[in-house]
């Protein structure tokens, strides 16, 4: 008699899930192993769109730079550990990733910089990255 | 004070810092239910801080008396036990049944039982209505009043019309306490000797405390009143649903004084089921609330400033539904949306939380005296919420205004609709746990610390939900008599060879009866019942028989068999006399750690340790000096035993016992070592409780029965 609502129950679930699926979808198929995801046309497609979204968990954007670095793609890596590090602004082996992404998408001035305020020692003045 | 002011420094500290802007509507109204919380605890603590007890008195005058039994659809059996009760009271007086259903029947029982039989043409203002009828046709000083399910005890009058020589006040009021123990708003547990239920806070801390401040009120019924303090209004105030407490409110704000008894002189019945608790609550819940658009407590003249906040605080009672609600809530839509009311969770504010939640914690326990318990009181926050929304609601807005409705006390069919708020939260929470574990799981999300406290509250919530869901769907009641666990000797005089057995549980039906061999089901007994001195003696049917694997008793189902209503009153009797206040002052144990703290307090004075007892009981035959007579034990020990006994026996006596179990039979010479009178309401049903040391066992070993009887 009161199965019913057990019914009722899993197909809130489901629908829930299917909610969850429109809303992320995207984030959703990121999930998928990096070699898929390397071997997927769609997937640049798919990392532009997530990172044009105001809030991604740090653990997607690695995903995308990870991605990225595997297909060659050194624009799309540059843009995920932008994100990154503006999300781990005290990170200095973010700051690294950083500075090694710009030198291999040819930003070798930007690259240079980053380099130099890393090298230097905390306190010094003109010092980059925050400990 | 202090857990109060910890509360205060906390809610300016979460107001100061913790408020998240990003989300400031749900912080906010969080926030203002925190604050809810705060006056709630307040109003609480300041009426149970003090608590006063009354010394009864014998009256010095003889003020005339009239009881007054309202009904209108109630059972006739379930109304016969009430009338037979209130005209059996001691002092004179006259019994008045108020019928509002205008039933030949009511009549006829009242002809019958020789009592009074009112009625009028029109059922205007339901139950006040009903009682102020009676109250312009009769002329009794005092009136005592009862619901048709409350049945009061012999000495109710004796106990509370001493109050009366005061002639400022105008009523007194006792505890509701129910026999039905099986219902919705108790839990027992027989093991530890603990009954809980839901109104005792109510009962045992809050009344007292508001006695305390001249300010305990009338609840309807197990009540006295005073006729010359009611004549103003022509009886009870009506315009409310919950006239009793607008009655006492009226009443003191023109000087009159109140009295609160703490003693279980009347017994009632709780609703069974669900539904019948909600319509009750959300009738007291409305009611309350709207006594305020009649009397003002905070404003109205005559009050005193605590009687003010006292009666403020029995309204402001009812409206925690929105804050419960806003507890309910607050989790799932944590997990939904990721934004948390409190901004700042850090080690401060967690310090300055858990400072809060142990003094209110600890507060509430030392107040509280061993009668609150937190968890049972969320549960029936959680099972009440939505009825006080319904009732603030209508309170607020004025609309689909309820009818004053005789609540069910007979159990009916289950029906879970009435916990579909329950269902609708269960369903938002699990919803929000899935959500948040998809977000977790395909990283939308990785607050996995901020996830994990709201699923935590929420897997609290959940539990509380589920099992108020459990209580909407427990098994219905289907007999027609509250069943009273007794243990009461049976002598089995036809179909049953005169075997000797011990009730399980008793009613005026039936009963669960113990005996060495079993009885086919069908078959028909005679039986006689031993309930002290009294003996009842009844047919009856064996409807089921269950043979006991390791004591070797059989437990058969008796249906009895009445010929005639004589029989049905005596066993009626014989419970309300000693099972009922047998029942209540055997579950009145202490809690847990109070016995563990007693034990420990017993050890530091150097007390001596006792054989461990077993509670146990057995049918005794115990023969003396005088004669022979039938007993129950109580329990048992590897030195001796205690049990109930129609008479006395002086200390130092030698007596001989002679006790059966399913699976053997002992007799031993034993020594009365205490003997302790235990007065009933009617005197023919006092008993004696009697501690007997065990001098020899006829050459068995009494470990064995302990251990097949104590299984």
């Amino acid at each position: 008699m009161r199965r019913w609502r057990v019914w009722v129950l899993l197909a809130l679930v489901a629908g829930e899930a299917g909610v969850f699926l429109w809303k992320n979808g995207d984030v959703v198929s990121l999930s998928r192993p990096a070699d898929a995801l390397a071997a997927d046309p769609r997937f640049a497609e798919t990392a532009h769109r997530v990172l044009a979204q105001p809030e991604v968990t740090r653990r997607v954007l690695e995903r995308i730079a990870d991605v990225a670095a595997r297909r060659s793609d050194s624009a799309l890596q540059l843009q995920a550990i932008t994100r990154i590090a503006a999300v781990a602004p005290g990170d200095r082996h973010v700051q690294l990733r950083l500075a090694e992404a710009l030198r291999r998408h040819g930003r070798l001035d930007d690259a240079a910089v980053l380099y130099r305020a890393l090298l230097t020692p905390p306190g010094v003045p003109g010092a980059g990255g925050s400990q | 004070m202090t857990a109060l002011l910890i509360y205060a420094v906390y809610l300016g500290y979460r107001g100061l810092y913790t408020l998240n802007p990003e989300a400031l509507v749900f912080s906010l109204t969080v926030y203002f239910a925190e604050i809810h919380g705060f006056f709630s605890l307040f109003f609480y603590y300041f009426q149970v801080w003090t608590m006063r007890g009354r010394t009864v008195r014998p009256p010095t005058s003889s003020p005339t008396v009239d009881v007054f039994i309202t009904t209108f659809n109630e059972e006739v059996d379930l109304l016969r036990q009430t009338v037979r009760a209130a005209v059996h009271m001691r002092y004179p007086h006259r019994t008045f049944v108020l019928d509002d259903g205008r039933r030949a029947e009511v009549k006829a029982l009242c002809e019958e039982l020789g009592c009074d039989y009112l009625t009028r043409d029109t059922n205007e203002h339901a139950k006040a209505g009903n009682w102020n009828n009676a109250f312009a046709t009769t002329t009794g000083a005092l009136i005592a009043t009862f619901d048709a399910d409350h049945v009061p005890r012999a000495d109710f009058l004796e106990r509370t019309l001493g109050f009366f020589d005061d002639s400022r006040v105008a009523l007194v009021q006792t505890p509701q306490r129910y026999h039905n123990l099986d219902s919705l708003q108790h839990r027992v547990s027989w093991r530890m000797r603990r009954l809980y239920g839901e109104q005792d806070v109510f009962f045992n801390l809050v009344m007292p405390g508001k006695d305390h401040w001249n300010s305990a009120f009338f609840c309807g019924t197990g009540a006295v009143l005073r006729r010359e303090a009611l004549e103003p209004f022509g009886g009870q105030l009506t315009g409310t649903i919950t006239e009793d407490m607008h009655t006492s409110l009226a009443l003191q704000a023109n000087g009159w004084k109140s009295v609160y008894l703490n003693e279980l002189l009347v017994t009632g019945l709780a609703p069974m089921d669900f539904a019948s608790y909600s319509s009750q609550r959300l009738r007291w819940a409305e009611g309350n609330l709207k006594i305020i658009k009649h009397v003002n407590p905070l404003t109205a003249r005559g009050l005193t400033v605590a009687q003010r906040l006292c009666y403020f605080a029995s309204m402001y009672h009812w409206t925690i539904g929105f804050a419960k609600l806003v507890f309910y809530l607050a989790p799932p839509l944590i997990l939904f949306t990721g934004q948390f009311p409190i901004v700042r969770f850090d080690r401060q504010f967690l310090g300055f939380y858990l400072a809060h939640v142990v003094s209110l914690v600890v507060s509430y326990k030392i107040l509280s005296r061993g009668t609150g318990r937190i968890l049972m009181d969320e549960l029936f926050n959680m099972a009440n919420f939505f009825m006080l929304l319904v009732a603030a609601k209508r309170f607020l807005v004025g609309r689909g205004e309820s009818k004053f409705v005789v609540t069910s006390k007979r159990g009916g069919d289950q029906d879970d609709r009435v916990v579909l708020p329950q269902y609708v939260l269960i369903g938002i929470t699990l919803l929000s746990l899935v959500w948040s574990l998809l977000g977790l799981g395909f990283g939308v999300s990785e607050d996995v610390v901020g996830a994990s406290v709201a699923a935590f509250w929420s897997f609290y919530n959940l539990a509380l939900m589920l099992a108020v869901v459990g209580l909407a769907l427990r098994p219905s009641q289907k007999r027609q008599a509250v069943r009273f666990r007794a243990a009461v000797p049976v002598e089995v005089l036809a179909a049953g060879d005169g075997q000797l057995g011990v009730t399980l549980d008793i009613s005026e039906g039936g009963c669960t009866l113990l005996l060495p061999q079993p009885l086919p089901a069908g078959t028909a007994l005679r039986l006689r019942m031993y309930f002290g001195a009294q003996t009842v003696e009844c047919e009856g049917t064996v409807r089921t028989c269950h043979q006991g694997r390791r004591s070797g008793w059989a437990a058969s189902g008796v249906q009895f068999d009445h010929a005639d209503v004589r029989t049905v009153d005596r066993l009626a009797d014989a419970i309300y006399n000693m099972t009922v206040p047998e029942i209540f002052s055997h579950l009145s144990q202490p809690s847990w750690a109070a016995q563990q703290w007693r034990y420990l307090a017993m050890r530091v004075r150097g007390g001596r340790l006792r054989a461990v007892r077993h509670e146990t009981y057995l049918p005794v035959r115990v023969i003396d000096q005088s004669g022979e007579f039938l007993a129950t034990t109580r329990d048992l020990s590897a030195s001796g035993l205690s049990l109930v006994a129609p008479r006395a026996i002086a200390v130092g006596s030698r007596v001989t016992i002679a006790m059966s179990s399913g699976v053997d039979a002992w007799t031993s010479a034993a020594t009365v070592v205490r003997c302790t009178p235990v007065t009933a309401p009617s005197p023919e049903f006092s008993t004696c409780q009697i501690a007997l040391r065990i001098d020899a066992v006829d050459g068995r070993d009494l470990a064995v029965m302990l251990s097949t009887e104590a299984a």
